[in-house]
């Protein structure tokens, strides 16, 4: 049963428009995963879903929740975040707690409950602006989600994190999904959200190209290839492979420990498998090849914008990334 | 209406609990007793010194010198010559020789010493002096001494009457108390206007820079989140004025009790030397300036300065807000608040023309548009404004705070996310146009 439902939600920049005509249902309890290059309407489509901008046309809904009060169930931490600096820890996340018309007594028993999961108890006195910026994003991680909200949306939230407080907030996503919770995760980082999203939207200039389960979507576009590897080094040439194999053989590893075949059509795994048997080679592992979102995603884009003949620059950004950002996640 | 309460409460408290507002708001009343009791201190520390033995040779044989706590004055026995050559053996610190009393003429006085008498002591003696030598003048001539009081006290006044005003007796205050009242309130205003107007803005540019501003935006309406900021800056300006105003009264009455007990007034310096008469005339001016202020229609003047303090802080506030929302960084913030200042810099031309006549139709006009009518109104005011146009100044006031916040709101929910490009006027048009 759908948490959010977007329907044909419109909205127009001047003479840009960001969000075209997008239709959405996001499971609940579910992560969902909402992918995009830098620019494909992403943050205009969450800055809607949270009442920060109103949509031209088209329906956002919150089960059970009237628009108006929609942003008190709703947590959300935007890319560009920040807190107020000269402002205690405690009082921040009281107030920011309160302006989503939490009770002040029960913001203040979940501000506890945070800081002893976090073990930051002496946090409350502290100025932001006195903690280190690791600190600084756990609490603003726990002023996302202090209101107990029903769904939380994150944009990128990894990005500036180190390896160990990536881990942890990505406990804390699954945690909160098992009370309950529903996740948005927003992100170009696709390596990321293969990880931690069962569905996904993959948007690019402003519209939905593809949807679905992660899991589904690979079988989807799988190419029936295969990673065949060996105990010693193969001596056999690409060429060299009968014409009676089931599969053609595309490429063979720099070290010959590995090849990658191709099944003919209508051939299946088990018979592959079965005709390297009888070769006599030393097997060592047989493995499908799926397509990670990265590629499903560039082979979409490429295959609208050929239809379309458009302009294909938006995708560089998720084919090469960044140096800066790789280290990162590294 | 309780999210707005929030933010007020918050921009409330957070300014109001920094130690920089509290050191500012004791700083100001704090210098100005410093700078009111200085003098008084000072005399009353010099006045520490031995008092000093003057010897006073007098040829009319009738002139005598009350001494006062840092001064004796002693008739002599020897002559000026003796005393000149050695007047220290004796036991003085000086020796003051007055002339002969003559028709027509003043008589010569001198003082003969190796030390400097001190300004103090000079404005003393002389003043002393004056007094007794005028009363002998005055015998002179033959006149009784009430006489000469009556004469002295004679002064001229225009009485300005409004024609305006029904009830025929009611007077209207001189032209330089009200120049003076009426300047003093738009110079207020104006200052209120630009100490409390850019604290809002640097409000709003520290919470876009901050970034913080996107996800108090997920919880409040671009509207409230203006609105309790506006309204809680102005709060911690109403509350500084209140502590100021509370100080001063107790500085004065501390002031009139305490240090006028303790300190005599025939010895605090020069200003206070004056003569009796001199006193008295002062006395006289500040009775008249009392009296004409308190001829100004006092009441409604301090209502309706109350409603342009809150009503002007709102629009330009409002206006201030609006322009921040837009700014990126410092630079852009100079640029981008010129239109706001604009139209104060205007009013504060007009008011310093108004003093000159404040009849005309500029000033009429001034009066009622309600960015100029906050400083120009409560200064024409003191110069008496037919109810009407009060009432018409005042109702253009109150629209002129419901557009301006709803201009500024526009250019704010706009803003206030626009990160990262140069904003321009005609870009900031737009966003008000749009819907």
């Amino acid at each position: 049963m759908s948490l959010l439902s977007i329907q044909n939600v419109i909205k127009t920049y001047g003479d840009k428009r960001a969000v075209n005509n997008i239709s959405l249902e996001v499971p609940e309890g579910t992560i969902f995963g909402l992918l995009g290059p830098n620019g494909a309407g992403k943050t205009t489509l969450i800055r809607m879903i949270t009442n920060i901008l109103y949509q031209d046309s088209g329906q956002i809904v919150l089960r059970d929740v009237s628009a108006s009060d929609r942003p008190a169930h709703i947590g959300y931490m935007p890319e560009e975040r920040g807190l107020y600096k000269k402002m205690k820890v405690g009082e921040q996340l009281l107030y920011l707690a309160r302006l989503k018309r939490m009770p002040a007594d029960k913001a203040k028993q979940q501000i506890d409950k945070w800081f002893s999961k976090f073990e930051i108890s002496d946090w409350w006195d502290k100025k932001v602006d006195e903690l280190s910026k690791g600190m600084q994003q756990k609490v603003q991680f726990i002023a996302t989600v202090i209101h107990e909200p029903k769904l939380i949306i994150l944009d990128e939230p990894f990005s500036g994190l180190d390896p160990i407080n990536t881990n942890l907030i990505k406990d804390q996503i699954y945690e909160l999904k098992q009370e309950g919770a529903t996740i948005l995760f927003s992100t170009h980082r696709m390596e990321q959200v293969e990880e931690v999203c069962e569905q996904i939207a993959l948007i690019n200039q402003g519209e939905v190209i593809l949807s679905g389960e992660v899991a589904g979507l690979k079988q989807r576009f799988k190419s029936n290839q295969y990673r065949c590897t060996f105990r010693l080094p193969l001596a056999l040439e690409i060429n060299d492979w009968q014409a009676a194999a089931p599969f053609n053989v595309i490429s063979t590893a720099a070290d010959r420990g590995s090849i990658v075949l191709q099944l003919h059509q209508g051939q299946q795994a088990d018979v592959a498998l079965n005709y390297l048997l009888r070769q006599q080679l030393p097997i060592n592992g047989f493995e499908e090849i799926l397509p990670t979102l990265n590629e499903i995603f560039i082979a979409q884009v490429n295959g609208a914008t050929e239809a379309k003949r458009a302009d294909l620059s938006s995708t560089d950004l998720l084919s090469s990334p960044s140096p800066d950002e790789t280290n990162e996640h590294a | 209406m309780h999210k707005i309460w929030l933010v007020f409460k918050r921009e409330y408290l957070t300014r109001v609990r920094k130690k920089s507002f509290i050191i500012l708001t004791l700083l100001v009343p704090l210098s100005i007793l410093f700078l009111y009791t200085l003098p008084v201190l000072v005399i009353m520390l010099s006045k520490g010194g031995e008092e000093m033995r003057i010897a006073v040779v007098d040829q009319n044989e009738k002139i005598i010198i009350p001494g006062n706590n840092s001064m004796v004055f002693v008739k002599a026995d020897q002559t000026l010559e003796e005393l000149k050559s050695d007047y220290t053996s004796a036991g003085f610190d000086g020796v003051l020789s007055i002339g002969k009393l003559q028709k027509d003429r003043i008589p010569k006085v001198d003082y003969y010493s190796d030390k400097l008498l001190g300004v103090s002591n000079k404005a003393y003696i002389e003043s002393r002096l004056k007094k007794q030598i005028t009363k002998y003048k005055i015998e002179e001539l033959g006149w009784k001494p009430d006489d000469f009081k009556k004469v002295k006290g004679l002064s001229v006044n225009i009485k300005e009457r409004s024609s305006e005003a029904g009830d025929e007796d009611e007077d209207i205050a001189s032209t330089a108390t009200a120049t003076g009242v009426g300047f003093a309130m738009g110079m207020l205003m104006y200052f209120v206007i630009f100490i409390y107007g850019s604290m809002v803005m640097r409000s709003v540019m520290e919470e876009k820079t901050n970034r913080i501003v996107e996800v108090i935006l997920s919880s409040v309406r671009p509207f409230q989140l203006m609105m309790g900021k506006i309204m809680g800056v102005g709060a911690v300006g109403v509350t500084q004025f209140a502590i100021w105003a509370f100080v001063f009264l107790g500085i004065n009455i501390f002031a009139s009790l305490f240090l006028a007990g303790m300190v005599d007034p025939g010895s605090t310096g020069m200003a206070m030397e004056a003569s009796s008469a001199d006193s008295q005339e002062i006395m006289e001016m500040v009775e008249s300036m009392t009296e004409q202020i308190s001829q100004l229609p006092l009441g409604m003047i301090t209502l309706a300065f109350f409603f342009y303090f809150i009503t002007g802080y709102f629009v330009y506030a409002a206006l201030f807000a609006g322009l921040a929302s837009a700014v990126n960084d410092e630079s852009d913030a100079q640029i981008l608040t010129i239109p706001v200042g604009i139209p104060v810099l205007l009013s504060l031309f007009i008011l310093i023309g108004m003093m000159e006549n404040p009849n005309t139709s500029l000033a009429f006009w001034a009066s009622i548009c309600p960015l100029s009518a906050p400083i120009i109104m409560p200064a024409r005011m003191a110069f008496g404004v037919p109810l009407w146009e009060l009432l018409l100044s005042m109702v253009l006031m109150i629209l002129g705070v419901v557009f301006f916040v709803w201009l500024a709101a526009r250019i704010y929910r706009v803003g206030i996310l626009m990160y990262g490009k140069k904003v321009t006027f005609r870009e900031i048009a737009k966003w008000m146009l749009r819907s």
